[in-house]
């Protein structure tokens, strides 16, 4: 049912959505195939053969694997836990856990100087214990991995717990039934049914550590992920082109893993 | 061997538990403390940080403020609008258009600030900038919220009874549709402001020295300011973010509230 | 084949809020035998079926498989044969591996899993879905595949909760007349679960009918139906008429008076039901044994007609009380026309 009236409707967000976001983003595009001298591919082909570009490139998805697999992980953990166990208090600390999704990436960082900075919890504590502070950790690429996990954890738990939850648990029962105990029923029944979920809040959680920027660069301005990459040629080299190049490669690589999120969370109900 | 792994399950959910929930609490009481460090209330408490808090950053603080609820009105009015619309077409193109208009919640925010840098600096000045990115990336998430309520089944059915009771188009979407998705609007709503007063990877690259957000403010407010004054700020924002979290987590709409990006 | 008898003995079951779902149930299953426990939701009928597979703990009592006490085992090691209403088959697998599951976990040998395979598909019906995933068969089919699984490893006991339920009435009766054969050719000892008394009727060899954690009365169909040892299970197993009766003396002679009907007061029947200080009798009568007469009787005007294929119900009322005729579906009869009724006086239940 068509009406007359809808295209007249959508004009507004049609409009605006043009003109601030499809236009802005064809700019930066074109811009990335630029330079001084005219069109260019050099931009985005120093990504693979300039050494500094390619660290870079290494360390930001090295950094987003390493921190997608341990927060899933401990978050499988966690949310197996939280959906087979209630306790008093629970909704309180489940609203605790998840409160860190709010936070901009600022926050996180000062969370980890809170835990692991030079007046940080943890170097306290080992002063007190032996005297010399020490796991000042929060400057380095630990406290970066920490600070990712700090805000990837919390996203995935609840991901994962509403699947968990919502999991059919006849189907652990007809496993127990036909002989199998406890673990083989996680194993053979259970772990198989909520793998898309995994795929899903694992894809979402790459994305999300790709594009991270302001977590970091609390921490600091010299690490070299992709995000600061951008940020120094930008705002120090006045590179715009190389910016806007950098900028693209991490759109495009979110982007490709945001439809692996919706695919595998299509797949994730049979 | 089963015992073991209990234990080590456990131990793991203690371990995690802590790592995120203490330092929002060491960052409260830090915050009342006269001087931060091995002997954190040994000088006494104080309410002074906050002070300065507000002396350094009270403009920062209205200004975002009038950002996010700017923010939240103009996309009550489109998304709720653009969501009915969807919501009534079969049109072939609307898949796409709703792709189109998901985008931004799937674009790092860095890619988006580059952008709008790129062809509208002209209008960064008056912080009208920062307004329209926080629009554009929060848009998706109150527009598909709204569109998912829209399409269950429970509110076509009840449009389908309203309309063969006679009630016109013109009524039902104000007796029966605005009224369904009044809960949907209210969390898409809640979960829009926080987004933008949390939102820093855009922001940070379109803002002046007049038109900082709040969460720029912190990064300067933790880069050239004491830890004590740092974690002052941090609480005035737990302040505006935890009533928040805790209505939306009350309305149950939090599961859709995973923010791609910002971070 | 060796086979099983199962002993429930004093089994209770209450709830952390206090609700009692079972009041101690005794019970004793032959081997082989087929028993279906009937009654409506929340009678604690699959409570109790579940407490038998192992699923749950009673709060006291044993459950015994020949004699063995096996209240402590786990599911898994106690060797029967689960089917569930909502069949529960494993999503990520496909026919072939549902049913093997229970055989490789048992680490069956691959031709003696092969074997049973083909065995159960042809038993069952269903060898062209073998490759096929649970989401892309039907009801029924499902079914047949979640029995096929549970008995692929020749189980000592077979439990089944509401099997039949989530389908419709046209393939429950399909699939009842098929389990009723499944049974026979199985010969393994069989606890089933449904609130549906023509599904229980047609299958058991023993129903229990339960109600509110407590079995009513035990017997074979026959009986529950002929001779309900409660109002509860007179009124849950079939139709009924209620009556309500007094117990009235003229001439020297005991009478039993419903309103619309007398009759002569019988010891053997009616013996002590009274109650002492009203002298009310409260009666049944089912409609098949109300009697169309022809010149004479209760006379009755008929209220509603009601065609249902293989008999035509009337509804009707007499004096003022509401009964409902089952009579033979060629009968012309109208709305509003009057007819003469008989009870047959046998086949009155007292209660």
């Amino acid at each position: 049912m068509i009406k007359r009236s809808t295209p007249i409707f959508m004009m507004p967000i049609m409009i605006i959505f043009s003109y601030f976001f499809l236009y802005p983003l064809v700019v930066l595009m074109i811009s990335s195939l630029y330079d001084d001298h005219g069109f260019t591919t050099k931009h985005y082909s120093q990504m693979i053969t300039n050494p500094y570009y390619v660290k870079g490139l290494i360390n930001s998805i090295g950094l987003s694997v390493s921190v997608t697999l341990v927060a899933l992980v401990v978050s499988g953990v966690l949310a197996f836990f939280l959906a087979r166990h209630d306790f008093p208090g629970k909704a309180l600390y489940f609203t605790l856990i998840t409160f860190p999704i709010s936070f901009p990436g600022v926050v996180v960082g000062f969370m980890i100087i809170i835990l692991f900075g030079t007046t940080g919890l943890v170097p306290i504590l080992t002063q007190k214990l032996t005297g010399q502070p020490s796991m000042v950790f929060a400057y380095t690429i630990f406290g970066i991995f920490l600070a990712y996990l700090y805000f990837s954890i919390p996203r995935t738990v609840m991901m994962l717990f509403g699947a968990i939850k919502e999991f059919d648990y006849t189907l652990e029962e007809a496993a127990r039934t036909l002989g199998a105990n406890s673990s083989q029923a996680v194993v053979h029944v259970i772990l198989p049914a909520v793998l898309p979920i995994f795929a899903s809040a694992g894809t979402l959680t790459f994305s999300t550590a790709m594009s991270a920027f302001g977590t970091a660069f609390t921490l600091t301005d010299q690490f070299n992920i992709l995000p600061i990459l951008m940020y120094n040629e930008f705002t120090l080299n006045f590179n715009i082109e190389v910016a806007s190049a950098i900028a693209v490669v991490i759109g495009v690589i979110c982007v490709v893993m945001n439809f692996g999120y919706q695919t595998f969370l299509k797949r994730g109900s049979y | 061997m089963q015992m073991v792994g209990k234990v080590l399950n456990y131990f793991l959910v203690v371990i995690v538990s802590v790592f995120l929930i203490l330092p929002i609490i060491i960052t409260i009481f830090g915050s009342f403390s006269v001087y931060w460090g091995t002997d954190m209330f040994s000088s006494g408490t104080t309410l002074n940080w906050y002070k300065e808090v507000f002396y350094y950053y009270g403009n920062t603080i209205l200004f975002t403020l009038a950002i996010s609820l700017s923010t939240v009105v103009i996309n009550v009015i489109l998304g709720t609008l653009t969501a009915y619309v969807f919501s009534k077409s079969d049109h072939r193109w609307m898949n796409l258009i709703e792709e189109i208009l998901s985008l931004p919640m799937a674009i790092p925010g860095v890619a988006i600030a580059l952008a709008l840098i790129q062809t509208h600096s002209m209008i960064r000045g008056s912080g009208l900038l920062i307004l329209a990115g926080h629009v554009i990336f929060t848009f998706p998430l109150l527009f598909r919220t709204v569109l998912g309520t829209l399409r269950t089944k429970d509110f076509k059915i009840l449009d389908e009874c309203a309309a063969s009771l006679g009630a016109t188009p013109f009524y039902r979407f104000f007796h029966v549709i605005m009224p369904a998705v009044k809960s949907a609007v209210l969390s898409g709503a809640i979960m829009v402001f926080l987004l933008s007063l949390g939102e820093f990877n855009i922001t940070f690259f379109l803002y002046t020295p007049f038109t900082m957000t709040l969460p720029v403010g912190l990064f300067d407010s933790y880069s050239t300011l004491r830890i004590e004054i740092g974690s002052a700020f941090t609480v005035v924002f737990l302040l505006l973010a935890i009533p928040l979290m805790f209505t939306l987590h009350k309305l149950n709409q939090s599961s859709t509230f995973t923010r791609n990006g910002g971070v | 084949m060796n086979k099983t008898s199962i002993q429930i003995d004093a089994i209770e079951k209450s709830f952390k809020d206090g609700t009692r779902a079972l009041q101690p149930i005794q019970l004793e299953i032959e081997p082989g035998e087929v028993v279906v426990l009937l009654g409506p939701s929340g009678c604690g009928k699959s409570t109790l079926l579940r407490i038998v597979a192992g699923l749950e703990q009673p709060t006291r009592g044993k459950v015994l498989f020949n004699h063995t006490d096996v209240t402590g085992l786990p599911p898994e090691k106690r060797d029967v044969g689960f089917v569930f209403q909502q069949y529960a088959l494993f999503p990520t697998m496909t026919v072939a591996e549902n049913i093997c599951f229970g055989m490789k976990i048992k680490k069956f040998s691959k031709s003696q899993q092969h074997k049973k395979l083909e065995e159960l598909l042809t038993l069952l019906n269903i060898e062209e879905l073998r490759d096929r995933r649970p989401n892309q068969l039907s009801g029924g089919q499902q079914q047949r595949v979640a029995i096929a699984r549970a008995i692929a490893t020749e189980p000592k006991i077979l439990l089944m909760d509401e099997p039949l339920t989530a389908l419709d009435a046209k393939l429950k009766e399909h699939l009842r007349l098929e389990l009723a054969q499944l049974f026979r050719k199985l010969n393994i000892t069989t606890l089933y679960v449904t609130h549906d008394q023509v599904e229980a009727m047609a299958i058991a060899d023993r129903i229990a009918v339960m109600n509110k954690g407590r079995i009513e009365q035990i017997d074979s169909p026959r009986e529950i139906y002929r001779h309900p040892k409660s109002p509860f299970v007179a009124q849950f197993v079939g139709q009924v008429n209620r009556m309500q009766g007094k117990l009235i003396e003229r001439d020297q002679h005991k009478f039993i008076d419903f309103g619309f009907v007398e009759i002569a007061y019988d010891d053997d029947l009616v013996g002590g039901m009274e109650d002492k200080d009203t002298m009310g009798v409260e009666a049944f009568i089912r409609p098949e044994d109300i009697h169309i007469g022809h010149d004479h009787g209760i006379e009755m005007e008929i209220t509603e007609v009601m065609f249902l294929g293989e008999r035509i119900r009337l509804i009707g009322s007499c004096n003022g009380h509401k009964l409902m005729v089952d009579v033979a579906n060629e009968t012309m009869v109208e709305r509003g026309d009057m007819i003469y009724l008989y009870v047959n006086q046998e086949k009155i239940i007292f209660g």
